[in-house]
């Protein structure tokens, strides 16, 4: 216990550190005590919501990461597994190149279509992966590929038919916070939590699930419904992630696995911390992208895995066999 | 598959075949050939009377037309200027062979150009089959306004047009000097030029609208970015803060809603309403340059030049 004390408490440091980092830093030079009013417009209305839509971007993809794994078993598993990323490119191409603007005033077009698009690919690839009202995980798995390949064919067409909309289309599978504002950030703020919330309440059933739907059943958990929960959720939570920010890589495959290098495979455990460690190390990765090539700014999710995959190797290197490589 | 394409499908398929063969062993010069370098460094055997050519790149159409537009048989769908050109193409005296990156090779063939004009090292690939069939493959690949200037003056050699090029060359740089003397000021406005508004695309140091935003007296707040275009953040432009905004094409309902929006009033530009917009041609790579110039000036200053 006084292990995941300390390691709470370290993680909430690492959490405060980035997000004042996060606040802090930016071309414009601000002391986050003495704010003129032009400081404020510019922490309250730029550097905030980016620093919030990075956390719960981040946090969500991980947790979304660490649920497919356990789910599929498969450790290769990420958040953008089934197929999700496809329907939300394809809404965000047609809204680029067919220039589709939001019917809501709340969304800009671009994340309006990408939501739809990653909703409708959710609704195909549950429809298909299921028979008689089940679906089992590899049945849903195959359904994802398909849908995703089928999506991602549209989306090639659309992107020939794309003269001066392709860098913005190129920037969005790149993914990136660089034009993060509330309208784009409440999204993240509202529906995040609630899939976070949803989640950690079945972790226990989770972890039954892992020991084998067999024990599973047998221990008295609905394998069916608590599979069907997770599936959603995490889909769900892609979803949200990618209408906000676009594709970013990386966040939803190696977070949890460090995640469980360190902390276990206890999802009680792993789900809350891959949260938070998924949400700091985005707000990280975001705050590396604003000032590596200023004035111009990397694509996150290039930052996410030029900085992540270094860690992460080294924790490989270290991993004395408890996590069973 | 029509039955036209079918046999053009096979007299290309032997004209590859013999292309397989026969190449490799390329004879010097014939009579009434000339040879060339391109901007690739190929020496390239062209016709002394070019009569037909077919060009896979904009700015290329564009050179020609203007040296003589009669010559030029096949073009992109991308191609706009001279008017000219687009005329042709209604008239259906051009034909468009496609895009530079998906020509129909078919097409291409059946013209049976003597000259076939491409850009530099990215359409390679799809001229290598062209090249194989024998026809002169030729690529103006132009870096920078010097070699915009080089290129023309080839082309017309090429052409036969070196008078006509050099005269045009002349009235450009005439124009540029009047316009020049006319604008003698030492004033520059900063300015932030928007390609794209999500995420916000800008212009940096090589690009070709930088240089025109210079020459129109401006000094573009992303200069010192390395590449022709990249993403920044409203934190940065707040941060150089621009005198005027310009923004290509259709975004005006976002400079609409940038008033009201936090942040982008902290912008000196905004919050003097010097907002203007520019279609995206006027900036393109051209000796035409001139037209571009004139646009960002009287934008800038609100006096016509």
């Amino acid at each position: 216990m006084r292990r995941i004390f300390w390691s709470w408490l370290i993680l909430f440091f690492f959490f405060s550190l980035s997000l004042f980092l996060a606040l802090s830093t930016g071309p414009v030079r601000i002391s986050l005590f003495a704010l003129s009013p032009r400081d404020q417009a510019i922490l309250l209305h730029l550097r905030l919501p980016r620093a919030l839509s990075s956390f719960f971007v981040g946090g969500g993809l991980a947790l979304s990461g660490a649920v497919f794994q356990g789910l599929f078993r498969n450790p290769l598993a990420d958040s953008y597994l089934l197929g999700i990323s496809s329907g939300a490119s394809l809404g965000a191409a047609a809204a680029l190149v067919l220039g589709f603007t939001s019917p809501l005033a709340i969304f800009t077009g671009v994340s309006f279509f990408s939501f739809l698009g990653s909703l409708l690919a959710l609704f195909l690839v549950f429809y298909f992966g299921s028979r008689d009202g089940y679906f089992s995980v590899f049945r849903l798995l195959l359904s994802g590929l398909g849908v995703g390949l089928f999506f991602s064919s549209f989306v090639a067409v659309l992107m020939i038919m794309a003269e001066e909309e392709l860098k913005a289309l190129i920037f969005f599978f790149m993914g990136g916070f660089s034009s993060a504002s509330w309208e784009t950030t409440w999204v993240a703020v509202t529906l995040v939590p609630v899939c976070v919330w949803i989640a950690f309440y079945y972790a226990r059933e989770l972890n039954v699930l892992l020991l084998g739907e067999e024990t599973a059943l047998s221990s008295g958990v609905n394998t069916k419904r608590v599979q069907a929960i997770y599936a959603v959720l995490a889909a769900f939570l892609t979803s949200i992630s990618v209408s906000v920010a676009g594709l970013i890589g990386f966040v939803g495959l190696i977070v949890p696995h460090m995640v469980r290098m360190v902390f276990g495979a206890d999802h009680r455990i792993l789900l809350p911390v891959t949260f938070l460690l998924g949400g700091t190390f985005l707000i990280l990765c975001d705050t590396l992208a604003k000032v590596v090539l200023a004035p111009s700014e990397l694509p996150v999710g290039v930052v996410t895995s030029l900085f992540g995959v270094p860690v992460f190797l080294y924790l490989l290197k270290k991993e004395r066999g408890e996590y069973g490589l | 598959m029509s039955l036209p394409s079918r046999i053009s499908a096979a007299r290309v398929s032997a004209v590859i075949l013999f292309g397989l063969f026969s190449s490799g062993c390329a004879p010097s010069p014939q009579p009434g050939e000339r040879t060339f370098v391109d901007d690739l460094g190929y020496p390239v055997r062209i016709q002394r009377s070019v009569k037909r050519i077919v060009s896979l790149l904009p700015s290329n159409s564009e050179m020609v037309c203007l040296l003589d537009c009669e010559r030029l048989k096949g073009g992109t769908r991308y191609d706009r200027f001279p008017e000219e050109l687009t005329q042709r193409i209604k008239e259906k005296n051009l034909e468009v062979i496609g895009g530079g990156f998906d020509p129909n090779l078919e097409k291409i063939f059946e013209i049976g150009p003597d000259l076939i004009l491409v850009n530099g090292p990215s359409q390679q690939r799809v001229t290598l089959p062209l090249k194989r069939m024998g026809f002169p493959v030729f690529s103006l690949y132009p870096q920078d306004m010097d070699g915009i200037r080089r290129d023309f003056l080839l082309l017309g050699e090429i052409l036969d047009r070196e008078e006509k090029a050099r005269r045009l060359l002349a009235d450009v740089e005439t124009g540029l000097e009047e316009f020049r003397r006319k604008t003698r000021r030492s004033v520059k406005r900063r300015v932030y030029l928007q390609t794209w508004p999500d995420p916000m695309i800008t212009v940096g140091k090589n690009s070709m609208s930088q240089w025109i935003l210079d020459l129109a007296g401006g000094i573009n707040i992303f200069k010192d970015m390395p590449f022709d275009s990249g993403k920044v953040s409203l934190e940065w432009i707040i941060q150089r803060d621009p005198e005027v905004l310009i923004f290509v094409d259709s975004q005006r309902e976002f400079a609409e809603r940038i008033r009201e929006l936090p942040g982008w009033r902290e912008i000196n530009g905004v919050r003097k309403n010097h907002i203007c917009f520019i279609e995206a041609a006027y900036l393109r790579r051209t000796i035409q340059f001139l037209d571009g110039v004139k646009r960002i000036h009287q934008c800038l200053f609100g006096t016509v030049a």
